[in-house]
């Protein structure tokens, strides 16, 4: 009993310090954080001047992979179609869709056969037909057997034909500027090999024909936890990572890539449902082994929106799935593990997601377990255990609270002060049972993962963002 | 102006203060310091934590305990003002406990810290919105009536609004003309606005720097040149295109040797250079041409591009002189692609010369140029290209055909083909 006892002391004390290296990390990150989106304000107040905007940027190739899209198709690519930039193509890839994805772009776009000489650079299933559209010639449509998502993006690199390529999720809203500001570092620096932007959550948002008219906060509880979620996640999670050059994930909603450089390190994996984190993890690993300058960035402005889901079977599907791609990329390419020479990506950022991504849910949920022991068991700290759940009630809050913050100091995306209080309510509430199921699906994913199941696309329950996502929000009080 | 700090000022010190109220325990101050800060913050966080905050126990060590458990043997609690305490009370020695509840503690005063900035923040930022259009409503009338010859008088400016000012200048100058213009700089002139920039531009904030900049490449102002010329060389993105663009405003022989200085320190968007380039008038060309012939072979190809990129047939020369024995792919491909625009039947012997180069770049550009300068009897040069490795390079070729010989050609040309890239190639450009 008395080595038991000793066993979950030293648990607590790993608990505790777990918490507080995580502090220091989260504060080192939001102070990098801090600093990027300080610089990004600096010019944000004043009108970019037009000859930043030439014409003569590099043009860029829009993959949309999309599976079983029918409901939100159309609307994104009118939205994409929209967007200001002076030379770019869009490339639909529809992946063996078993609805009507393909006859409502027909539909739409009056799509008829063009002769594709297809330049078969990545391993991909066959195409079935190349499409061009007879309203809209900078769009092309690829129609291929079905291989998920990473093989579909795959096929539509071998279609495009710029030496760019943004890929985009068939669900996400665009803003107009996206493409022009995510190819910044690409021209101030040209070892840019790829350029990763801040998605949003356009749930209570108010779209028209695949634009974003208001932003606003949605109905669903849900919905809301999951706005602070992506706070937390694009703004501490990935933004702070760019400047040291140790960014892991470029979300496959939105990224712009250097196309011969993702060639070069074999496109997309099939294998692997976190493809978009794993390709961002190899090309890590791939440049720096084969001594090759690189910086892989991010832009910190809301770029892209996306439709998060608002009922529990989905999100559970997608928070599974994420945990488990984020454990597929990890140990697929755990080569990177300080690896020789050091670099912030392999010594750094890969052994902070090892502890602070991969093991979190695992810890949590061990210290779950501890704590309803420790409350249950006779003859054990009670308060102490309660302290400890205060504790990690708090970080969460603390965490949430900080993500806010920044938002309100950088793009104050959302503009009524009741919206700001819901945020930071959502912000404490979250942690009262949301976390725990989030948690208990990560194990799922960590689990599964284990079982070595294999992945396809996700499949999304949507309210589709062609129409009013929920009801227009009322004019910003005063 | 001056408001918005301050308030962000005390948002900070109640930060501060929550953290060094919160430092206590974690630094060593024990339990009881805490409690005679905080009592009631002590309380309403952790009920239960009251009841542990006693004198040690002997023997305990670090090993956990139940309340209950220690409740059962603990002494009774001495008073505030016994002489136990007064001599300093003994501290519990549970540090596990003790560093959570300092770390609840201090986790707690960050949430209500961070609460209170953001409100503040966002005040702060509806407050300076309001003035912003409070200013506007003011100034917007003024401008626009002295824009249409109207003597109106300008009212008086506060300190914290002149950068608005200048910002709401700049506005309005980007939509007039002519007489308009000569209105605008008579404001400028009566606010001094060559001084409120010139100042700016040397000591004002990064946004308040680039404003500045606009302001003294709208007025042409002289004296702006040295201190511009000093951002150029700062070589950062923003900031020194724009001096570059302000200076090739006031003074395109300066503008030019910014921007020559700037292309050999940085590889920057060429479309913007190019932008700036076309604006500092004649010259450009021959400023490129001169940069051009300092840098050896293989570092050329930036300054091709831009050469390229000016539609100046006047670089005509320049590049075929640096084709002439060049080696680099890259610049070969780069002088190619500027030749096909720009040059005339002259440059066919070239093009066909690099249709059969080792590098595909090279191939690709010399088919590419081929197709704008050849004749249609370089038909039969250009067809093997068609059955290249390279799939830009098949592309490029089939182009070419399709300008030289029409789509009667190309589409005899696939019915006679055999090649299945050749025909897919062929095929594609015909329906484009």
């Amino acid at each position: 009993m008395e080595t038991f006892q000793r066993v979950i002391e030293a648990f607590t004390w790993f608990l505790i310090a777990y918490v507080i290296v995580f502090s220091i990390g989260q504060v080192v990150i939001s102070a990098l954080t801090y600093g990027i989106v300080a610089r990004s304000m600096q010019f944000r107040s004043v009108e970019v001047a037009e000859f930043l905007l030439s014409a003569s940027e590099p043009p860029i190739s829009v993959v949309v992979p999309a599976y079983n899209e029918e409901l939100t198709i159309v609307a994104a690519v009118r939205s994409i179609l929209q967007l200001r930039y002076a030379d770019f193509e869009v490339v639909v890839v529809n992946d063996g869709s078993r609805d009507g994805t393909l006859a409502a772009l027909t539909e739409a776009f009056e799509l008829e056969v063009f002769p594709q000489a297809y330049h078969a650079r990545l391993e991909a299933r066959p195409v079935r037909g190349v499409y061009r559209s007879a309203t809209n010639p900078n769009l092309v449509v690829i129609d291929k057997e079905n291989g998920g998502k990473a093989d579909a993006i795959n096929a539509g690199i071998n279609a495009s034909r710029y030496p760019l390529f943004c890929c985009i999720d068939a669900d996400s809203i665009l803003e107009r500027d996206s493409l022009l500001r995510v190819v910044q570092p690409f021209i101030e620096d040209s070892r840019t090999v790829a350029c990763g932007g801040t998605v949003r959550l356009v749930n209570g948002g108010q779209v028209r024909q695949g634009r974003l008219l208001r932003v606003g906060m949605p109905s669903s509880w849900l919905a809301r936890f999951q706005i602070v979620e992506y706070l937390r996640g694009f703004l501490f999670g990935r933004m702070g990572w760019s400047r040291p050059n140790g960014l892991l994930i470029i979300s496959g909603a939105f990224g712009l890539m250097h196309k011969d450089s993702v060639i070069e390190c074999g496109g997309y994996r099939h294998e692997t449902i976190g493809e978009d984190m794993e390709l961002t993890v190899r090309m890590h690993r791939m440049l720096r082994k084969r001594g090759r300058p690189y910086r892989i960035s991010y832009v910190p402005e809301p770029v892209c929106w996306t439709e998060a889901p608002e009922d529990w079977k989905t999100l559970r599907n997608q928070r599974v799935r994420w945990q488990r791609g984020l454990c597929e990329s990890l140990w697929l390419n755990r080569g990177m593990l300080f690896a020789w020479p050091p670099n912030t990506a392999g010594w750094v950022a890969f052994p902070y997601f090892l502890l602070f991504e991969w093991a979190a849910p695992l810890v949590e949920f061990a210290g779950y377990l501890l704590l309803a022991w420790m409350l249950l068991a006779p003859g054990t700290a009670a308060q102490t255990a309660l302290l400890l759940l205060l504790v990690a009630v708090f970080f969460g809050v603390m965490l949430s609270t900080l993500a806010v913050l920044l938002d309100e100091l950088s793009f104050h995306v959302y503009p009524r002060r009741r919206d700001l209080l819901l945020l930071f309510a959502v912000g404490v509430l979250e942690n009262f049972g949301y976390r725990q199921i989030n948690v208990l699906w990560r194990v799922q994913g960590i689990w599964q993962w284990m079982r070595g199941k294999q992945g396809g696309w996700g499949v999304m329950q949507r309210k589709g963002i062609g129409e009013a996502v929920a009801k227009p929000p009322a004019p910003p009080s005063t | 102006m001056h408001r918005l700090p301050v308030r962000l000022r005390g948002a900070l010190l109640a930060f501060l203060a929550g953290l060094l109220m919160q430092w206590g325990p974690l630094c060593g101050a024990g339990e009881s310091d805490v409690l005679l800060l905080k009592p009631s913050l002590d309380l309403a966080l952790v009920p239960a934590a009251r009841a542990e905050i006693q004198p040690p126990i002997p023997d305990e060590g670090l090993a956990l305990r139940s309340g209950r458990e220690i409740a059962g043997r603990l002494p009774e609690r001495p008073s505030a003002d016994s002489p136990q305490a007064a001599a300093g009370a003994p501290r519990h020695p549970d540090f596990q406990f003790q560093l959570l509840t300092g770390f609840a503690l201090f986790l707690f005063a960050t949430i209500v810290a961070l609460l209170i900035t953001s409100l503040v923040a966002r005040w702060s930022r509806e407050t300076a919105e309001g003035r912003e259009a409070r200013f506007r409503k003011r100034w917007e009338p003024v401008l626009y009536g002295r824009m249409a010859g109207d003597p109106v008088l300008l009212p008086p400016l506060a300190r914290n609004e002149r950068v608005l000012l200048l910002k709401l200048w700049l506005h309005v100058l980007g939509y007039v003309r002519d007489e308009a213009i000569d209105a605008m700089a008579d404001v400028a002139k009566e606010l001094e606005f060559s001084r409120l920039a010139l100042h700016l531009l040397e000591s004002g904030a990064p946004q308040e720097r680039l404003i500045a900049m606009r302001v003294v490449a709208a007025l042409r102002l002289k004296e702006a040149i040295a201190p511009l010329q000093e951002k150029v060389e700062q070589a950062r993105p923003h900031s020194s295109l724009e001096a570059a663009n302000a200076l090739l405003q006031i003074s395109p022989e300066h503008g030019f040797a910014a921007l020559r200085k700037l292309l050999t320190l940085v590889d920057w968007a060429p479309g913007a250079l190019v932008a700036m380039l076309k604006t500092g008038g004649q010259g450009a060309t021959g400023m490129l041409a001169d940069l051009l012939a300092t840098l050896p072979q293989g570092a050329g190809a930036p300054v091709l591009r831009l050469l390229a990129l000016l539609d100046d047939y006047a670089a005509v020369p320049v590049l075929r002189e640096r084709l002439r024995g060049n080696a680099d792919d890259q610049e070969i491909s780069v002088i190619l692609h500027a030749l096909g625009k720009l040059g005339g039947a002259a440059e066919r012997t070239a093009a066909i010369e690099f249709l059969d180069h080792p590098g595909w770049l090279v191939r690709m550009q010399a088919a590419s140029a081929l197709g704008e300068v050849g004749l249609p009897e370089d038909w039969e040069r250009l067809r093997p290209l068609l059955e290249d490795s390279h799939w830009w390079v098949r592309y490029r070729a089939a182009q070419s055909l399709l300008k030289l010989g029409g789509p009667d050609a190309v589409r005899r040309a696939r019915a006679e083909s055999s090649d299945r890239y050749a025909i897919d190639m062929l095929h594609r450009v015909q329906a484009e």
